[in-house]
């Protein structure tokens, strides 16, 4: 986005799961209570928020002052959920870069605890979480396409498709051209 | 307005909001302002935000924001608006409580504004949601449409609840302030009975003419101690009913109590002085108050308050219709007074609904409904005046959206605050056995005991009503071998019928893991000795709590946690349960908990006098002695003596507070004289004295715990002193171990308090050596001692305890 834009600075980015697989859901909030006791200094989170009970809900969340990282079933469409809450640092570009590999980073740590999760990354779903700030319109949506086809240059063609109800978030579905896995996005946007 | 918009659907809204409001708003982000610069301090600016409806979470650093909907009432685009807002500021959730508003969880304070002004945008308020005001004013959400309303009372409602909001007569209370309105004497919806105001609809005959009114009822609670409402007024007429809850206000004000907090709901005021000279008071003030408009005016303007259907009335074409629909029409649908009109409920798992669904919801009823859209006290929405030949369509639509659960407010609809999950008062996970128990009651091997309630309450506060469920539950815990187990004390027998018309009695408590194994045991009991059409609460009754207690006694053994350590996780928790989350909570549990024994010893008071109606007055007897020693017990923990047996607590309790004179000794000879006497013996006239008795033993331990407590604010904390330096005494340093304690097997929060008391007479300077566990007590303990200003010299593990240095600050 130009500079006299605004800064990207609530995103989120669900990477969808392999439905092929099953989600054990008690396994995830083991995980994300062993997450929860680990060292502060390297992660910061305060609970974990379980709606499994609801049908095609939120899932199981993890909560941090800066982020949620959750297994999210919203629209039955289970992915690895990464919802930004304070900025990360930079260009928006830049913060687009960090929003890929955080949620692929936490992805690949849910796909080595054995819970179910295995990533699909033939999608990328991108959502401006900031209503005000970021209308669901098409100039909008061009604005982010152009700071993700910079962000995620490196990662090869890309199409992108919108939900263009204007009530709905901004949102973007990046489709790479030759999908990568989780780790391949995790260490930074792919060379 | 600091917001940046660039959406100009939201920008337009916004800038409609009117002036008065903008202002609230720009007053509530220069505070929050000013607090995070630390230029107000934290006490004031926490009365201040939950004021605003902002209430901080258990876990550090987020809140709960709730919201006012008065009646329940809302509008399509009201519930747009709601969505986004979970979406963009919490977690994605709308969560719709007991007292038909809305919460929203894990909200940055720095969000606060932006999400009151998107809901302020759409006449949304979080004003008063929480704080000692006026809470969201509840209603039957059938209002207006049931066959057995006298009238419709929305309007009234309305009218009282935009009367108090903001009034400077009702933001000085001790305690909040509950109302609901009622439209019929006989059934659930209302609840007025456990309100502090609770009108229900009423006609009378006056100079031949029907005149409106209401049956006026005050007093009410459930709490950890319930109260039934009294009637102040058998007729109220409805011109009456704005001065006359303008005057309640302030009798409450300058009459109810303030510095204890657990006593200072209005229903202990009424308690302590009777309700004839509660009316008395509240006439007084009615005869001072000066005439204000608005205590008619809106009269003139009930029909604007009526609704109307978008459909013409129709009738469903009864063949073929699928069996899923049949169900939940059969459980969620009402006919309304209108023919060819129905009301039907969407069933919220706990009360719990995404932004997409909500905003799905919100389309759907755009093509049935106009906005007759009512939250529901058991959580749920129900969509008013659907067009009874729309119902399949609806069902479908519905059930594309994953909103086409059946068995609303049935067993399966379990009730539950949302506890542990966000509460600070939290002890057990509500939501967690909610969940459970939901789950279970789901398959139709249930479905011949799908009228029984189940409602739950993460702590005895009652947020989850549990008084009133036929089966309810409470939070609780117990410990064992140094681990502590969640627990949930057992209630039975509560009456919704008739406005709330009984409440449940405790039968003891069982592990929370085995509550759903109990509930299927009772759900037998009664399946094989029910009569037929028995009431759960009259087969309660019939039977008797030694038969329940019986049942009970199987499920309440907790296994050692080497043997089983399944006890001591909570519902969907991996972590072992600790009372507390985080750490340096001794401090705020031990305040928890002398409360909560505290309380339970009102319980056990109110126990004994349900049975010395029944005439059982050696039972009345032993409950009072019980309240005595829970009373004694509570007071004991404020000196670190954990409690025993009866004839220890007796001992202890002789030596440190009847010896020491804080306690007044005539009232302390009542727990001897009890625990001496042949309680077999005692008659009717001895059970009554005996309540007498006790209660004066109890309320003098509420009253010593309050002194106590208003030493504690008169004491300068050490920590907050900010005397400058060189005016300072200097502190003369002595290097030397002047005691030790051996704390090993003491658990939180008697540790800290030992070792607080022990602090308390050393010099400054002078070094304590404490040895504690590992656990809870190695998390809270330096961290409670460092708050109270401490200093923590050294920690050192030795073996599977802890050593610390501790030396004594200024």
């Amino acid at each position: 986005m130009n500079n006299d834009t605004l800064s990207l600075d609530r995103i989120d980015l669900k990477l969808f799961l392999d439905d092929s697989v099953e989600v054990d859901w008690e396994g995830c909030v083991q995980v994300f209570t062993h997450w929860l006791k680990a060292d502060p200094d390297e992660e910061e989170w305060l609970d974990i928020a379980d709606y499994t009970h609801m049908p095609q809900g939120p899932g199981v969340l993890v909560i941090g002052p800066e982020k949620h990282v959750s297994i999210d079933d919203r629209r039955g469409e289970l992915g690895v959920l990464y919802s930004r809450r304070e900025p990360f640092s930079g260009t928006n570009i830049e913060r687009l870069q960090q929003l890929v590999s955080e949620t692929a980073r936490f992805a690949c740590l849910l796909e080595e605890a054995d819970v179910g999760v295995k990533v699909k990354t033939d999608r990328l779903e991108f959502v401006v979480n900031d209503r005000l700030g970021f209308p669901n319109d098409a100039e909008t949506a061009a604005a982010l396409e152009a700071d993700l086809r910079a962000a995620l240059a490196s990662a090869g063609e890309l199409s992108f498709e919108r939900d263009e109800d204007p009530g709905q978030r901004l949102n973007l579905i990046a489709h790479p051209a030759e999908p990568l896995t989780a780790a391949d996005w995790a260490d930074g946007v792919p060379e | 307005m600091s917001l940046t918009v660039r959406n100009a659907d939201i920008a337009s809204k916004i800038a409609s909001i009117p002036p008065e409001i903008e202002r609230e708003l720009n007053v509530f982000e220069i505070e929050l302002d000013r607090f995070q610069n630390d230029d107000i301090p934290e006490n004031i600016f926490t009365e201040f935000r939950l004021r605003h409806g902002v209430y901080g979470q258990r876990q550090d650093g987020v809140q709960m924001i709730r919201i006012k909907i008065p009646f329940g009432g809302v509008t399509t685009e009201q519930m747009e608006v709601l969505a986004d807002v979970s979406e963009e500021y919490a977690d994605g959730v709308s969560h719709i409580t007991t007292r038909q508003d809305i919460q929203y969880h894990f909200v940055k304070i720095s969000d606060a504004p932006a999400l009151m002004r998107r809901l302020a945008s759409v006449g949304i308020t979080t004003r008063e949601a929480c704080g000692n005001v006026v809470r969201n004013v509840t209603a039957c959400p059938e209002a207006g449409v049931c066959a057995d309303d006298a009238f419709d009372v929305t309007p009234y409602a309305k009218a009282l609840a935009n009367f108090l909001l903001r009034h400077p007569e009702a933001q000085n209370f001790g305690r909040k302030f509950k109302i609901a309105f009622s439209g019929c004497e006989d059934k659930a919806c209302g609840l007025a009975n456990m309100h502090d105001i609770g009108p229900i609809a009423a006609l009378k005959e006056v100079d031949g003419e029907m005149k409106r009114g209401f049956r006026f009822l005050v007093g009410g609670g459930l709490g950890a101690v319930p109260h039934q409402a009294k009637v102040l007024y058998d007729f109220l007429p409805e011109e009456e009913l704005l001065p006359v809850s303008q005057a309640i206000a302030r009798v409450f004000t300058q009459h109810g109590e303030r510095k204890r907090r657990m006593k200072a709901r209005m229903k202990f005021l009424i308690a302590k002085i009777g309700i004839d000279e509660f009316r008395r008071l509240v006439e007084e003030e009615r005869e001072k108050l000066d005439f204000d408009p608005r205590w008619t005016e809106y009269l003139n303007h009930l029909k604007d308050s009526e609704e109307s259907p978008l459909k013409p009335p129709s009738t469903l074409d009864e063949t073929d219709l699928p069996d899923d629909f049949l169900r939940w029409k059969e459980r969620n649908v009402k006919p309304q007074r209108e023919e060819g009109y129905v009301s039907a409920q969407v069933t919220l798992p706990l009360g719990d609904i995404t932004a997409d669904q909500f905003r799905d919801l919100a389309a759907v009823c755009r093509k049935y409904v106009k906005d007759t859209i009512r939250l529901t006290v058991p959580q749920n929405i129900l969509v008013r005046w659907l067009s009874e030949g729309d119902l399949l369509d609806f069902y479908n639509d519905l059930k594309a959206i994953h909103l086409d659960d059946f068995g609303t407010e049935g067993i399966s609809d379990v009730l539950a605050c949302p506890g542990t999950d966000s509460c600070k008062l939290g002890i057990s996970s509500s939501r967690g056995l909610a969940a459970v128990l939901r789950e279970k009651f789901l398959d139709e091997s249930y479905d011949d005991v799908r009228h029984l309630s189940v409602k739950i309450s993460g702590c005895p506060n009652s947020c989850g009503q549990h008084h009133i469920a036929d089966i309810g539950f409470f939070g609780s815990i117990m410990r064992k071998g140094g681990h502590v187990a969640p627990h949930f004390q057992v209630v039975l027998g509560g009456q919704q019928q008739g406005n709330a018309q009984s409440f449940g009695l405790a039968v003891g408590k069982v592990p929370s893991k085995q509550a759903p194994a109990f509930v299927d045991r009772l759900l037998d009991l009664y399946r094989a000795q029910a009569e037929e059409g028995e009431a759960f609460a009259s087969f309660v009754e019939r039977i008797g709590v030694q038969t329940v207690k019986e049942n009970l006694s199987e499920f309440n053994d907790l296994p050692e946690f080497d043997d089983d350590d399944s006890f001591y996780f909570d519902w969907g928790q991996a972590r072992e349960f600790s009372l507390q989350s985080g750490t340096g909570e001794c401090a705020g549990e031990l305040v928890d908990l002398v409360e909560f024994m505290l309380t339970e010893a009102d319980r056990w008071l109110y126990e004994a006098a349900l049975r010395f109606e029944k005439d059982l007055y050696e039972a009345t007897a032993l409950h009072t002695l019980q309240g005595m020693q829970r009373a004694a017990d509570a007071l004991l923990t404020t000196k670190g003596i954990q409690q025993k047996d009866l004839q220890t607590t007796a001992a202890d309790f002789k030596r440190e507070f009847v010896e020491t004179a804080q306690f007044w000794a005539p009232f302390a000879e009542f727990f001897d004289k009890y625990i001496e006497m042949d309680k077999s013996a005692l008659n009717e006239e001895g059970a009554h004295i005996a309540i007498e008795e006790a209660t004066l033993f109890v309320e003098q331990a509420h009253e010593v715990y309050g002194r106590m407590q208003i030493q504690a604010e008169k004491k300068p904390r050490t920590a907050a002193k900010k005397a400058p330096k060189a005016a300072a005494k200097p502190a003369e340093k002595v290097e030397e171990i002047v005691d030790s304690l051996d704390l090993k097997g003491v658990a939180c929060p008697y540790n800290y308090v030992r070792t607080k008391l022990r602090m308390e007479q050393m010099n400054v300077g002078e070094l304590l050596e404490i040895t504690i566990d590992d656990g809870e007590p190695i998390r809270n303990v330096p961290a409670s001692l460092k708050n109270d200003g401490q200093e923590v010299v050294d920690t050192k593990k030795i073996g599977s305890h802890y050593r610390l240095i501790i030396r004594k600050a200024e």
